[in-house]
């Protein structure tokens, strides 16, 4: 009730003819004794009030809605458990293809690069090339098949700049994987040293693309 | 009776004060009002910020009642998959708002523009988690009737039951600072 209104039902109040006047020493028969507080009785809660509008009663139970958030929940663990693996997949591809990069290094220098031509890193260098593949093609796997609860836009930030530059690897890998056997069918031409180095340039290529992928999920 | 009659004039003179003014209802103004949480991990900062705060305001007898919303989903980080990974871990589609309460002092000054700094008692109700605690709140108020409040508070995910998120097997650190710039008129 607005201040104006008391206002008027008090003045009204003062005009309008009065009851009888009680004599002094007695009690007005219609007087009501005051209500006694009871046990339940406890002080209003400060922070017990809402200011928007009541919330709908949802029913007891909703079975589609339930189902629903079952799904969500197996999908939510399920990408969570997938991410996991993703990550520790993915990191020790990065140091399997570092690995590789040396060996397929010293193998370069050691056939073209002023080495004794001894071949000694060429197994080990194709056998690690071999794991880091199966490895960059699992981890990439688990990261395109991880289910996604929550819908995500596309848009220009550090999770699109991971996913182009894993991209930019892949297409490394790819090229390598071709490039790697072909250099080698051309022993003892001079068209494998070109072959060989451009193997290399390519395999420095996908680990900076794959670092630089790794870095920008991770620090920004 | 005429005693009576004297005090109801009396009442009436002083109902007609400002001291019994009738309450104030204001409301946020989502388009220039945000949120942000910040939290740390070893290799990077999160900053997210949400602009689709709801609220609203009774300032009254000095004191405001303070009521707010926001949407779990609305948070931006800049960062898609960071904004997935905080909806699965707050479990967005269960808990899809944050709800604060506050009181506090909020007295109408004598002259505008005026700020004031005051501790409000705040209700936070987050991941289905109730807590309570006091916030420091700076309130500027532009005339009696528009007021910008701005406040900044530290909660733990734990405390919350949140499962912290993780990158590269490393827990983000378990204090989240939220703070939020809120501008209130009629």
């Amino acid at each position: 009730m607005t201040r104006a209104g008391i206002t008027l039902c008090l003045l009204v109040g003062l005009v309008a003819p009065t009851r009888a006047e009680v004599p002094d020493g007695g009690l007005p028969v219609d007087m009501a004794p005051a209500p006694v507080p009871t046990a339940e009785a406890k002080p209003k809660d400060d922070l017990d009030f809402d200011l928007f509008e009541p919330k709908k009663i949802a029913p007891a139970f909703d079975p589609v809605a339930a189902a629903l958030a079952l799904k969500l929940s197996a999908e939510v663990k399920t990408r969570r458990r997938v991410l996991t693996w993703h990550q520790g997949l993915g990191l020790a591809t990065l140091g399997a293809l570092a690995l590789t990069m040396v060996l397929g290094t010293l193998d370069y220098v050691d056939k073209f690069g002023g080495g004794d031509y001894t071949g000694k890193y060429t197994a080990a260098h194709e056998g690690v090339s071999i794991v880091a593949t199966a490895g960059f093609t699992t981890t990439a796997i688990l990261g395109l098949a991880a289910p996604t609860p929550y819908k995500k836009p596309i848009r220009a930030d550090s999770a699109l700049a991971h996913k182009v530059l894993m991209g930019v690897a892949a297409a490394c890998f790819v090229a390598n994987l071709i490039l790697g056997p072909i250099s080698a069918s051309k022993e003892g031409t001079l068209l494998q040293r070109d072959l060989a180095g451009a193997h290399v340039g390519i395999g420095f290529g996908s680990l900076a693309a794959m670092t630089a992928g790794w870095l920008a999920f991770v620090i920004k | 009776m005429s005693f009576i009659r004297m005090i109801v004039v009396a009442v009436a003179l002083l109902l007609t004060s400002s001291a019994f003014a009738d309450p104030t209802q204001l409301k946020v103004v989502t388009a220039k009002s945000t949120a942000s949480y910040h939290l740390v991990h070893k290799m990077h900062k999160v900053d997210a910020t949400s602009k689709k705060v709801d609220g609203k305001a009774i300032l009254t007898d000095g004191k405001a009642q303070v009521m707010i919303r926001i949407p779990v989903d609305s948070f931006d980080s800049d960062n898609v998959n960071r904004d997935a990974h905080m909806k699965e871990t707050v479990e967005a589609a269960t808990y899809p708002t944050i709800e604060l309460k506050a009181v506090g002092p909020a007295a109408t000054p004598a002259s505008f523009p005026s700020t004031v700094k005051s501790t409000f008692k705040v209700q936070l109700v987050f991941h289905g988690v109730k807590q309570l605690f006091d916030a420091p709140v700076e309130i500027t108020w532009t005339s009696a009737t528009e007021v910008s409040a701005t406040t900044s508070f530290k909660i733990s995910l734990d405390g919350y039951k949140v499962e912290r998120p993780s990158l590269m097997f490393i827990k983000v650190d378990d204090e989240l600072v939220l703070d939020a710039k809120l501008l209130f008129t009629p």
